[in-house]
């Protein structure tokens, strides 16, 4: 019984903490109610300030994912897909829908006709926004592991993809135009037997498949053949699931692509773009330059998916700009929008999103575009 | 606040046995600790709970009081009782006699009290036993508090009767002995809900949400067999912390479960499961019926009764009542010509006879409503909408590995192995049954430190967006 007070113990003597490797701020300790209406509210904050204080709770949870990953072959997280062959599919961004993303990326939860409309409608004007200003525009859509990989899905969820039937987002893309949308199905689900395109413990994309999408986008969107070629090293890299299966060592054999061994300058985090953080407070971004004599500078605007693909445009480009959106804010958008153009002079333009962050993305737009409709162009 | 939860067991029981121990104080601990433990759920019915003892406590006196007037007495103990029923019908089945009689459903339902189904039974019996002079009544209002809000078994049983307790409330031991006992049952009984319980309800509650279209009759019955063992274990757990709690505070309270899955007849099921609850029904309103000591036809209606009550005192829903009248009539059938016929029949075809039995009462007990119950019972047997045959749920590995725990534990085998190993004669059995002893504790702790280890990781809920 001993054992059972040392939580308790620790938790007194180490105090609160406020971070953890959840990404979210731990419950802090409640203030003490004034009523006895109030009580009711104060224990079940006690019950959630007691449940992320506790102490050695990083131990237990370790203690836990070990035992599930190791002798079960499971994980704890409801947000991953533990499938065959050991691989791995993130299934959704909240715990509270779990399989959400995989349902939405194979069309097993379909996205009803007004928002279909709305998607496209919104994609197509954001086209035309920056048509108007003489930049060449275009959207990227990147299919996710579960369209790729159905196969590795356990048997419920390959249920809903492997037929590979088209999703609405294929039958839709010809309503703005091939040359306009840039959606790599075939050609990822081609390179299969090449190489993994896919990492079997990651959910964003890494090595060889950015590589590839970049350069056969820029030759179909915009007839860009690359200046160089790069060859890749293979390098161990941490999975970007590890922050789901704390204390397990997730790490898998990727490829890396040396561009500063090819004179490329790099910079990334939240000042690469000057005078940026101004207008968007929390902003990501990477900036590749390289004098090819080009004369294209390429923004690119991306959900978390941006992160791995845009230092390949460099083969292509002069100057690669990538800003990752996710973190903007809503009233930060129009500012933001008309001080990166005014910043980077692009000549090209690329949006680009994983498959599932569609919808997401729209909603997005349509306030935007509301926005910006109001200024003159 | 729940026995399996982060709260109670890294912070309350610690905090609790501490001061428990340090001061001399101990009933005083228990029952700040105990009112403070219901507060912790329910604060704005402590004041109920404090009502119900008031009330109980005088009625009491004036049972006692009347003594040697019986009219009175009589009088004094049907007020208590009804005070007691009233309360327990008003909060458990307002909600449910308004839709029912009067097709009408409240715009704020009735919110039901944790625990008002237990200690209002437990009143209910210190009245009786007071009346009938089998417990002296308490004249001490804080000891009967006690004695009805004991936190180990408040809010889910068991049933402890008076004249169990009444002595040990006064005075008791604390050994040694008793409270490495009492703590090996507590983690017994943690296992059991965290590991077993906790597990199989995932797929039973999979299982038990599924539409008629996707439900097969495997699924159905995969189902069928995790709610089994999920209410099994998450009750016996239960019920085997409040007594492990109980013995290391010197108190000993009854055995609840007696491994009631072993039974060869609904019988004998009944005096195996929730031992408490049933031996309360029997002594407080079958044998005052008249038990079986009146005609047959009779008996049958008493014991038709006893379980429609007993299903209604589990829940406020025709389902409920259902069950409890399954059960009843099966009983009815054992004691008609069934029973003569069970004995004569090879002793595994009894127990699968009482296995099916239970487990189909058991889809009664748990189906959301009459609705949800015809389509489970076709699924059950064959009759079932879905052009599927094989499952539907995938059983992960843990849920497998559970399965057969669940299966094993459910079945007495460490009692009957030590029985073989005491009745060994040698030199060897001290030694065998020490180390058998060993091996057992090494299994109860390390039962324990999983408990733990799965309880303390429910609390992981990382937020995804950043840098993702």
């Amino acid at each position: 019984m001993l054992f059972i007070t040392l939580p308790m113990y620790r938790h007194f003597i180490k105090g609160d903490k406020k971070t953890s490797i959840e990404n979210r701020l731990l419950t802090q300790k409640p203030e003490i109610p004034t009523t006895v209406k109030d009580f009711g509210i104060y224990t079940a904050a006690l019950d959630k300030y007691f449940s992320d204080q506790f102490g050695y709770r990083k131990k237990f949870i370790t203690w836990a994912n070990k035992i599930k990953y190791y002798v079960f072959n499971e994980v704890s997280s409801k947000q991953i897909t533990f499938g065959k062959n050991h691989f791995m599919f993130f299934n959704s961004h909240s715990a509270k829908h779990p399989d959400f993303l995989i349902k939405v990326v194979c069309d097993e939860k379909k996205l009803n006709q007004k928002n279909q409309d709305v998607i496209l409608k919104k994609f197509s004007e954001l086209l035309e926004y920056y048509n108007n200003k003489g930049i060449i525009a275009n959207i990227a859509v990147i299919p996710t592991k579960s369209r790729i990989y159905p196969e590795y899905l356990p048997s419920k969820e390959s249920h809903w993809c492997l037929d590979n039937a088209p999703t609405w987002l294929d039958k839709n893309i010809a309503y703005i135009g091939k040359d306009k949308i840039y959606y790599p199905l075939t050609q990822m689900l081609s390179w299969k037997s090449q190489f993994q395109v896919y990492l079997p413990k990651h959910f964003h994309w890494s090595g060889k498949a950015p590589y590839y999408v970049a350069e056969d986008m820029m030759k179909k969107l915009w007839n860009i053949s690359p200046v160089f070629d790069v060859i890749p090293e293979e390098k161990t890299v941490n999975s970007d699931l590890k922050r789901f299966l704390q204390g397990i060592p997730l790490k898998e054999k990727s490829f890396h692509y040396n561009y500063k061994a090819h004179g490329v300058k790099e910079c990334h985090g939240r000042n690469c773009v000057q005078n940026l953080n101004k207008v968007y407070k929390n902003v990501i971004s990477f900036h590749f330059t390289k004098n090819n004599h080009t004369n294209r500078r390429l923004l690119l605007l991306s959900d978390s998916f941006g992160a791995k693909i845009a230092e390949h445009f460099i083969r292509g480009f002069d100057e690669v700009t990538m800003v990752d959106l996710d973190y903007l804010k809503k009233q930060e958008q129009t500012k933001f929008y008309e001080t990166i153009l005014q910043l980077k002079k692009p000549t090209h333009f690329l949006h680009l999103i994983h498959d599932s962050g569609t919808y997401n993305r729209a909603v997005k737009f349509k306030n935007l575009l509301e926005d910006l409709e109001s200024e003159p162009l | 606040m729940i026995f399996s939860s982060v709260t109670f067991l890294f912070y309350f029981l610690p905090l609790f046995l501490i001061l428990y121990f340090i001061t001399p104080f101990k009933n005083t601990v228990l029952l700040i600790a105990s009112l403070l433990f219901y507060a912790w759920g329910e604060a704005q019915y402590t004041l109920l709970l404090l009502i119900s003892i008031f009330f109980n406590y005088i009625f009491g006196l004036l049972i006692e009081k009347y003594r040697k007037q019986d009219r009175y007495r009589k009088i004094m103990l049907f007020l208590g009782i009804a005070i007691n029923l009233s309360l327990i019908s008003y909060y458990k089945y307002f909600n449910f006699l308004a839709e029912v009689l009067f097709q009408f459903k409240p715009e704020s339902p009735v919110h039901l009290p944790l625990g008002i189904s237990f200690f209002t039974f437990q009143a209910i019996s210190y009245l009786v036993d007071v009346y009938r002079n089998e417990a002296k009544v308490e004249k001490n209002a804080f000891n009967l508090a006690l004695y009805i809000s004991m936190f180990p078994q408040l809010i889910a049983g068991p049933i402890v009767r008076f004249k169990t307790v009444a002595e040990q409330i006064v005075s008791r031991k604390h050994t040694l002995d008793n409270a490495y006992l009492g703590m090996k049952i507590f983690l017994i009984g943690l296992a059991q809900k965290a590991l077993i319980a906790n597990t199989v309800a995932i797929t039973a509650d999979k299982v038990f949400s599924m539409p008629e279209a996707t439900l097969t009759t495997s699924t159905a019955w995969i189902g069928t067999f995790c709610y089994s063992l999920q209410i099994y274990f998450d009750f016996a757990g239960y019920s085997n912390m409040a007594i492990g709690l109980g013995l290391i505070m010197g108190f000993t309270f009854p055995v609840n479960f007696n491994y009631p899955y072993i039974s060869q007849s609904i019988t004998e099921f009944w005096r195996r499961w929730h031992i408490s609850l049933s031996t309360w029904f029997r002594d407080y309103l079958y044998i005052p019926l008249g038990g079986n000591r009146v005609s047959p036809v009779r008996t049958y209606v008493n014991l038709m009764l006893v379980f429609l009550l007993c299903g209604l005192w589990h829940g406020a829903a025709v389902t409920f009542l259902i069950w409890g009248a399954y059960h009843g009539f099966f009983l009815m059938l054992e004691r008609y010509k069934v029973n003569k016929f069970l004995k004569k029949l090879w002793r595994p075809f009894r127990h699968l006879y009482a296995l099916f039995v239970v487990m189909v009462g058991w889809v009664i007990f748990r189906a959301d409503d009459l609705t949800h119950l015809k389509y489970f019972l076709k699924s059950l047997f064959g009759f079932n909408t879905s052009q599927q045959l094989v499952t539907t749920i995938p059983l992960n590995h843990s849920t497998i590995t559970t399965l057969i725990l669940g299966l094993i534990f459910s079945l007495p085998i460490m009692i009957t192995f030590n029985k073989k190993l005491i009745s060994l004669k040698g030199n060897n059995q001290r030694i065998l049954l020490l180390s058998h002893q060993f091996i057992l504790d090494l299994f109860i702790f390390s039962g324990f430190f999983l408990s733990l280890i799965y309880i303390a990781s429910g609390s992981y809920n990382p937020f995804i967006y950043f840098r993702f």
